[in-house]
């Protein structure tokens, strides 16, 4: 399981995707220097639409319905133009002759390709032909704001013997217009404890889409008993789903410290959209429910509400079980130690969950005050290297690489030290792997000096060293000697980024462009004829290239035409052409 | 107009066999090599592969993915034709248009041969052809090949699992999750670890693709896209399929469109439990484990009604069951990590384990998902004998026989006194067997006459089910062809399904089903034999109008109206649970009555007192359908099973081809609550009831099987609380007075009924060695109370103690045990609608 989440964590760290609104323990590499890829473009053949429009006039229904699915999904992926379609997908949709199936794919064409001109011929086909179509198409209709639709739903509400997805269709849709003549219809609903539970939630939630005022007396009538169902309290809060009023807020208070966590976090998150001082009362109480999204609100409240007793109250949920909610409460403490008046108490607060021995806590403290340079929180830092939860030794090497204190050198270079012998030892371990990166980023940062064996010893292919350590030790060294040219080890690094892609073991991607750019920071004039060579006539939208292109400018001034964007080819469609593109 | 069923087959049966197997051949396949080289178009033309669910089972339909090629720069149409090595004769082709210099890809379902019990693979050859010359020309694909070979994997183990998960190229943790999950779940069954997945984005159309697999496991929304395959999920649900909902990866609209109005449910929220609180719903009481967990399980918090809840968290369903006509539908609302935890190292010492092991609650689902499916309602061996007796011709009239035999007899009669007088009797043995032959001769003639001028005819007995919730039908049975000459057969179907002859003799004849668009098919080459040839059907389609029952409870029983049978003509309408059948009086409107003074009897199967022959096989139907041993739990749901002419199921036959038969139509009532203070009557067909646990702790005893639905036979006295289920849909009920009917066979000594009114168990009538049918009326509601989920309770207790020798043998004297047995006991209620408990 550990395994998985550090993979996860690294996984999630994308070599274009490097704004941190959350506070992870990234690599430094990864932003020095920034690579950014062209986006890639998604190319089509101009023969496409033809064949599928030749096949979409055909009296098959096979033919029609598999074309009418095509132009969707390709209208979907950005093919152009599709909207020409439209014309024989509404003959399809309306006819008479049509079957059942060729009809449900062409009306859902027509929904995805947004053609609301057809939104009549829907309308009528979806009250002709049966409840799949119903249940495609006015939803759409819904969206789209087809009025004449209202009357249909209206009846259908007034109805006694209308069905209940129909019934539903009819809630949802007069919720979705926001048509305020429906209210009383759907407020008896909500009401009526003969309806399914379903239908009377779906009811009180479209009429709190529809209304923003004069809920509350019903609100209140449904939730004040003792004898008030879950559904009836959820009903409540979602009548009050817009409301703003004393009276809504005195119901969603009581509501709020509801046993039901369903029905708490809803009438909470209802009163932190109306103002967080509702919220705070509760919040510290909220904070210790068993329900996450409960939790959450009180977090919620207290982050946007910050005093330094709250923040310390705060603090305690860096140890959450719930891995988001103590995310969460880590990137708001970050946040609210912007504040001078807070800055203290959330360090201290940190510092003292650091202190702490659950590990949930220290990982969240570790990010939290490496995040905020903390540097008096280096010396804990060391001691939690030697944590026995991934997370945590993980979170701590990249946290001393954060703060860089050269005092923690010798206890960075040994455990890098200890770690590597591990990983020779084929200890095959990802969250050794990825601590000795974070360690390796920090000596090459400082340019710790005797490192530079210890790093030079993951330039060579080694199945026992991983894609992390190696491309950060590499990265490492070329901080180590920027600027120094030194000829073994450029040669030493060119190898890595021009070997043969076909060699096998095939070399790392992230080990070539992180040779590249250390053989630009070393200055390595010498190599770049050999990095011309492997770059080829021009710069390709991938990363390798890209640094060699960085690595060129850095050593001979000269900026190379950037990459132009990859063309991504969607093939496998049911009928393809032939022939290519004049 | 009825015919009887006779048959005879003529002598030169199979010398016409043999010459249709020639044409067939010459038609077919004939003409091959001389005209391969005009049809060369010059390109790799085809390429087949599994498609849909790709698992292939013997004698189960599947499909083949066909890519085809039109290298010309004219559209073409082509006919790819395919066959296996086991049944060379038997091909199963696609005719489709191509648009010029392009490719397309196509697919059609296939029927699979029977092969070895041990062999792993279908061996199958394709070829193609340019389907628009009048001849048959075969195409050569590039490398020179006029026929493509295949191969098909079979199906490794039975049953067989597929799954429909995320077409994301890089596998997330959940998808992985949901995986393992269905895979622990396979070796918990003792099953293998494979799984079938369902990689392409549509599934094929039609419930006959999905024939080969028994649990489909949907685990991403994909499929709400696509209508036809989803309709084919339903229908094959509602057919017998096991269908597992992973809720916390699908969207709910899944479940809306899958099925329909019989889906009431509504999303709450969704959250990620770090502990999980499970606690089991069944009746015995809920067991409860908890789990901590590091990272947090998914969980979907939903309010559903109308579904069996087998495990909660925190009172929100974690995992619940629904019956879906002959299937079941589980739905799980907790991620897959809920249900199963990683083996630890220790464990995993043989590889076939898995790495997951299911905990507790999950072990406790997966064997009901696992069962086998259902075995048919009504069989084609039930139905064939009923189909046949629709079939025949006329034979030679008595008059006309008889008058042949007494002209023999007058003939030779007047011959053998006239030899006698001529004294030249001896010629009686040259005149006498040949006036018998030429009597004979005559009486052949006849016959063949007879029957020749019998029209071609089909004769069809149909089994059609309404889905409940939505326009959906599903239809089976079997087809009487009756072709008067040999010939060939023109049989083609229109709106999906199959219709498929038994194939007896025709193996030489080579044999063509061909498809040229959704659900439109007909046989090519199919020999016609002179007489009876019968053949399966299924079917399942949607109806321009909804068939639906809706019923209520009234004074006088059950009244409703049949929605959607208008140009049907319903007759011999009955009203049948698992408890019993109903008579109903249907008028022109269709609105209908289901008196409770229409009860049938256990024999009784129609209302009619003197039945026709129609009547007769209509009843012989009904009892083969209700009393099937192999189908116990049918009806699951009260049904309104009607009759009518065969139904137009899109099946076509030659244009002079009679038809005949029946449409068996069974419809599950939609209950609706009547009025506040409404008079109902409730009978004993409407009040299922089973043993429990009496309110005075007494657990119950043997004496009534609910599963088997059987009173047992006893010799010692027995006792047992027995709790009668009112419709839901009449809660809250105020019982005004009860009707209790009792039989019982054997010397019982004692029988004695009682209720609960708190706090005691009041005696309400005791019999003293009871004869015949007894009657109990219960007029003091007191003790007709109801819970409020509907349970009404009664203690029934037979057999009497002062008296052991009324049933125990004295075994000196060698007498048998005797037993006694309850044989009906039925309840009656009468009531009123009462109004829901106000809130406080």
């Amino acid at each position: 399981m550990r395994f998985l989440v550090c993979l996860l964590l690294v996984l999630s760290t994308s070599l274009t995707m490097l704004a941190a609104d959350e506070i992870r323990p990234d690599f430094a590499m990864e932003s020095d220097p920034v690579l950014k890829i062209p986006e890639p473009v998604v190319g089509f053949s101009k023969k496409l639409k033809p064949l599928w429009l030749s096949a979409l006039a055909r009296p098959e229904a096979d033919l029609q319905r598999l074309s009418a699915d095509t132009i969707a999904q390709a209208h979907s992926f950005g093919v152009p133009e599709l909207i020409e379609a439209a014309p024989l997908l509404k003959k399809i949709v309306t006819a008479d002759s049509t079957q059942p199936v060729a009809r449900f794919a062409a009306a859902r064409a027509l929904i995805v390709l947004d053609a609301k001109e057809a939104a009549s011929d829907l309308f009528d086909v979806s009250q002709q032909h049966g409840a799949d179509l119903r249940q495609l198409i006015e939803p759409t209709l819904a969206k789209w704001d087809f009025k004449p639709i209202r009357s249909v739903w209206q009846r259908r509400l007034n109805a006694k013997e209308t069905r209940h997805r129909e019934l539903l269709l009819a809630i949802h849709g007069l919720g979705a217009t926001a048509d305020d003549s429906a209210v009383p219809l759907l407020l008896s609903l909500t009401q009526d404890v003969q309806q399914t539970s379903a239908t009377r939630l779906a009811a009180a939630r479209s009429v709190g889409r529809i209304r923003a005022a004069e809920l509350e007396a019903d609100a209140e009538r449904l939730s004040q008993t003792k004898s008030a169902t879950i559904v009836d309290r959820l009903c409540a809060v979602a009548l009050l789903d817009r409301h703003t009023t004393e009276p809504a807020q005195r119901v969603l208070l009581r509501l709020a410290r509801d046993l039901e966590p369903s029905v708490a976090a809803a009438a909470l998150t209802r009163l932190n959209a109306i103002d967080h001082d509702l919220v705070v009362p509760l919040a510290e109480k909220a904070m210790q429910n068993d329900d996450a999204p409960v939790r959450q609100q009180g977090v919620e409240a207290f982050a946007a509400r910050p005093t330094p007793e709250r923040v310390a109250v705060l603090a305690r949920l860096l140890d959450d079980p719930h891995p988001k909610l103590r995310g969460r409460v880590r990137d708001a403490l970050f946040d609210l130690a912007k504040k001078p008046d807070l800055e203290s108490a959330v360090r201290e607060s940190a510092t003292l969950t650091l202190a702490g021995e659950q590990w949930r806590g220290q990982e969240q403290a570790t990010l939290l005050l490496g995040a905020l340079n903390h540097k008096p929180a280096a010396p804990r830092f060391v001691n939690l290297l030697e944590s026995d939860r991934g997370e945590v030794m993980i979170a701590a090497a990249w946290g001393l690489r954060k703060l860089a204190v050269r005092e923690t050198l010798p206890a960075i270079f040994s455990k890098a030290t200890q770690q590597t012998e591990a990983l020779l030892k084929n200890a095959n371990s990802t969250e050794i792997e990825l601590q000795v990166a974070h360690l390796f980023e920090a000596l090459g940062l400082m340019q710790h000096l005797p490192a530079d064996v210890l790093l030079r010893r993951y330039l060579p292919k080694d199945s026992r060293l991983g894609e992390f350590s190696r491309s950060a030790a590499i990265w490492g060294l070329g901080h180590m000697h920027a600027g120094r040219a030194d000829e073994p080890l450029a040669v030493l690094m060119v190898e890595r980024l021009t070997e043969s892609p076909a060699a096998i073991p095939f070399e790392f991607t992230r080990v070539r462009w992180a040779s590249a750019v250390s053989l630009g920071r070393l200055r390595a004039t010498s190599q770049v004829p050999r990095m011309r060579e492997f770059l080829g006539p021009a710069v390709s939208p991938v990363v390798t290239s890209l640094a060699i292109r960085w690595a060129i400018n850095e050593i001979t001034g000269e900026l190379l035409p950037n990459a132009k964007p990859m063309v991504i080819s969607k093939t496998g469609w049911f009928l393809e052409s032939l022939d290519n593109d004049d | 107009m009825s015919f009887r069923r006779q048959f005879v087959r003529r002598n030169w049966f199979w010398p016409r066999v043999a010459i249709y197997a020639i044409c067939g051949w010459l038609l077919l396949a004939g003409h091959v090599e001389s005209e391969e080289i005009k049809g060369r178009v010059g390109y790799s033309i085809a390429m087949v592969s599994p498609y849909g669910v790709d698992a292939y089972v013997p004698n189960k339909w599947g499909s083949l993915n066909v890519q085809l090629v039109n290298p010309t720069r004219e559209p073409l149409e082509l006919l790819s034709t395919t066959y296996f090595e086991e049944e060379p004769t038997l091909q199963f082709g696609r005719r489709v248009w191509i648009p010029a210099r392009s490719r397309m890809e196509t697919w059609h379902p296939i029927l699979m041969p029977n092969i070895a019990a041990d062999a792993k693979r279908f061996n199958l050859r394709s070829l193609v052809m340019d389907a628009q010359k009048a001849r048959e020309v075969l195409i050569r694909s590039d490398s020179g090949y006029l026929q493509l070979d295949a191969v098909l994997r079979r199906a490794e183990a039975l049953p067989v699992t597929a799954l429909i998960d995320s077409l994301e190229e890089s596998p997330t943790a959940e998808s992985e999750a949901a995986y393992e999950l269905v895979v622990a779940s396979r070796l918990q069954s003792n099953l293998n670890q494979q799984v079938k997945l369902l990689s392409d984005r549509m599934l094929p159309t039609g419930e006959e693709s999905l024939q080969a697999i028994d649990q489909l496991v949907i685990a991403d929304s994909r499929i709400v896209d696509d209508g036809a395959g989803l309709s084919a999920i339903r229908r094959w649900l509602y057919g017998g399929g096991r269908v597992w909902v992973m809720l916390n990866r699908v969207d709910p609209l899944v479940l809306e469109r899958l099925l329909g109005d019989e889906f009431s449910g509504e999303v709450v929220d969704r959250t990620g439990l770090t502990t999980v609180r499970m606690e089991s719903s069944s009746a015995s009481g809920g067991e409860r484990w908890s789990q901590e967990y590091e990272q947090p399980v998914d969980f979907v918090r939903m309010v559903i009604s109308e579904v069996d809840v087998a495990y909660s968290i925190d009172g929100w369903p974690a995992a619940f069951w629904k019956n879906c006509g002959e299937g079941r539908l589980l739905v799980t609302t907790l991620g897959p990590q809920g249900w199963m935890r990683r083996r630890a190292a220790s464990e995993t010492s043989a590889p076939d384990q898995g790495k997951y092991a299911l905990l507790a609650p999950l072990q406790d689902l997966i064997p009901a998902l696992f069962m086998p499916r259902p075995g048919p309602l009504l069989s084609e061996e039930m139905l064939e004998p009923q189909m046949r007796e629709y079939v025949g011709y006329s034979i030679p009239s008595r008059w006309l026989v008889g008058s042949l035999l007494i002209g023999l007899c007058v003939l030779l009669a007047v011959f053998g006194f006239c030899l006698w007088r001529a004294h030249r009797l001896e010629l009686m043995g040259m005149i006498g067997p040949g006036l018998g032959l030429s009597v004979s001769l005559a009486l052949v003639l006849a016959g063949q006459h007879q029957r020749s001028a019998v029209p071609a005819s089909v004769t069809s007995l149909q089994f059609v089910q309404a889905v409940p919730g939505t326009d959906d039908i599903r239809a089976q049975g079997v087809v009487g062809l009756f072709a008067p000459e040999a010939g060939t057969a023109n049989l083609a179907g229109e709106r999906g399904g199959w219709l498929m002859p038994e194939m007896t003799g025709l193996k030489g004849t080579t044999r063509r089903m061909v498809w040229t668009d959704l659900g439109t098919w007909h046989w090519e080459n199919l020999l016609e034999t002179a007489g009876l040839r019968s053949a399966t059907l299924q079917q399942s389609g949607t109806t321009s109008e909804r068939i639906e029952a809706r019923a209520t409870f009234g004074p006088t029983g059950v009244v409703g109206r049949l929605h959607g049978a208008a140009g049907h003509a319903p007759s011999d309408v009955v009203l049948a649970t698992r408890d019993g059948r109903i008579g109903v009086n249907i008028h022109n409107d269709l609105t209908f009555v289901a008196p409770t003074d229409s009860v049938f009897t256990a024999e009784q199967y129609l209302s009619a007192g003197l039945l026709t022959d129609e009547q007769i096989r209509r009843r012989r139907t009904l009892l083969q359908l209700l009393t099937n041993p192999q189908r116990r739990d049918y009806p699951g749901s009260a049904q309104l099973l009607f009759w009518s002419d065969p139904w137009d199921l899109g099946f076509r036959f030659s244009e002079s081809s009679q038809s005949f038969g029946a449409t068996l139509v069974a419809v599950p009532v939609q209950w609706e609550r009547p009025p506040l203070g409404t008079e109902v009557a409730i009978s004993a067909p409407l009040l299922p009831y089973r043993a429990t646990k009496g309110p005075d702790g007494e657990i119950p005893s043997a004496l009534w099987d609910a599963k088997q639905h059987t009173w047992q036979e006893k010799a010692a006295p027995s006792a047992t609380w027995l709790r009668f289920q009112i419709p839901s849909v009449l809660l809250p009920l105020q019982v005004q007075r009860a009707r209790l009917t009792i039989q019982v066979a054997g010397p019982v000594g004692k029988l004695e009924i009682a209720a609960y009114r708190e706090p005691d168990v009041v005696t309400l009538k005791t019999w003293i060695d009871p004869v015949g049918t007894l009657e109990l009326d219960i007029t003091d509601p007191g003790f007709l109370n109801v819970s409020a989920d509907g349970g009404l309770l009664l203690r029934v207790s037979g057999g009497d103690s002062d008296r052991p020798e009324l049933t125990d043998a004295d075994l000196k004297l060698e007498e048998k045990r005797s037993f006694w047995q309850i044989e009906v006991l039925t309840l009656d209620l009468h009531g009123k609608t009462a109004a829901y408990p106000k809130p406080e």
